[in-house]
């Protein structure tokens, strides 16, 4: 079971932002919105440059380590997870080039007893600044562990 | 167009999305794009272990198709909030179709919220995923 003594504790982390990586992501979703490729198509739109799409922290949350350093230091197993909801609140644009600082914190351990077998609910909550020290988003994600 | 607040009423369809089926191919470089290596979602083998035939696609590729649907609709500046609720697996095939519906209005320091539900369904009308998303847009005045 997940190490509830691991309630409220932070796991910080950086990742610079690529172009190539917001590319790959929303031709793997299919998304061909212009605005994620072309920093002519999204200028014409009112961005600076090319954006990323709304799931893309998620990406350094994963690329940067994170994800399995906070996983492993709670004792869970990545294969028994499943992911059960994901929520976003918008503040800034991401751009390529930027570098977002992120805090990974564990807000709740929560058991519940399944049809079938146990369950451990695991909520994240991640905050991202940049490096204007704007606040870029607020990310919740809950994972469930099968035991 | 991006969509003006008082021309939106609450019970519109504001999004109807159509995507290709979901392929192995798309789930191996959604891994690779996302750094989700978790095995589920490209070896049938691990997919059939932990009770599915074959591989799944990753919840988040399910969340970037409905935020797609979403940002077709309204500019992605617009968008201020997104939640979605993981109900069942996609797996290679299911062809996915997302909608959302306008249920709630209000204006709030001279910007129109708007704020919709969300959902995934297959072609066999099993909700993969639900949610519901908040938007910003302008009102007439000011444009």
């Amino acid at each position: 079971m997940a190490d509830k003594n691991k309630i409220g504790k932070k796991y910080p982390f950086t990742w610079m932002v690529e172009r190539g990586k917001i590319r790959e992501l929303v031709e793997a979703i299919g998304d061909d919105n212009p605005i994620y490729k072309n920093a002519e198509a999204a200028r014409e739109k009112g961005y600076k440059n090319i954006v990323a799409p709304p799931t893309f922290a998620f990406v350094s949350v994963m690329w940067s380590g994170v994800f399995l350093r906070a996983i492993n230091d709670l004792g869970i197993e990545f294969a028994r997870i499943m992911h059960a909801e994901q929520g976003y609140e918008y503040y800034n644009e991401i751009f390529p080039g930027d570098t977002l600082i992120g805090v990974m914190e564990v807000k709740e351990i929560i058991e519940k007893k399944g049809k079938s077998g146990d369950l451990d609910f695991i909520q994240f909550e991640n905050t991202y600044t940049n490096q204007h020290d704007e606040l870029v988003l607020r990310e919740e994600i809950l994972l469930v562990e099968r035991k | 167009m991006q969509p003006i607040f008082e021309d939106i009423k609450e019970g519109d369809i504001v999004i109807n999305l159509m995507k290709p089926p979901v392929t192995k191919l798309q789930l191996i470089r959604y891994a690779g794009a996302s750094g989700d290596f978790n095995p589920l979602h490209t070896d049938d083998e691990v997919g059939r272990a932990s009770g599915f035939n074959g591989v799944v696609a990753h919840g988040m590729l399910m969340m970037g198709i409905a935020a797609q649907a979403v940002t077709n609709w309204i500019p992605k500046s617009s968008l201020k909030k997104l939640k979605v609720r993981f109900k069942a697996p996609t797996r290679p095939g299911d062809i996915i179709k997302v909608t959302g519906k306008v249920v709630d209005k209000k204006i709030e320091r001279n910007k129109g919220i708007v704020t919709c539900t969300l959902e995934a369904i297959d072609q066999r009308q099993d909700v993969k995923i639900s949610g519901s998303f908040e938007a910003a847009l302008p009102l007439k005045k000011y444009i």
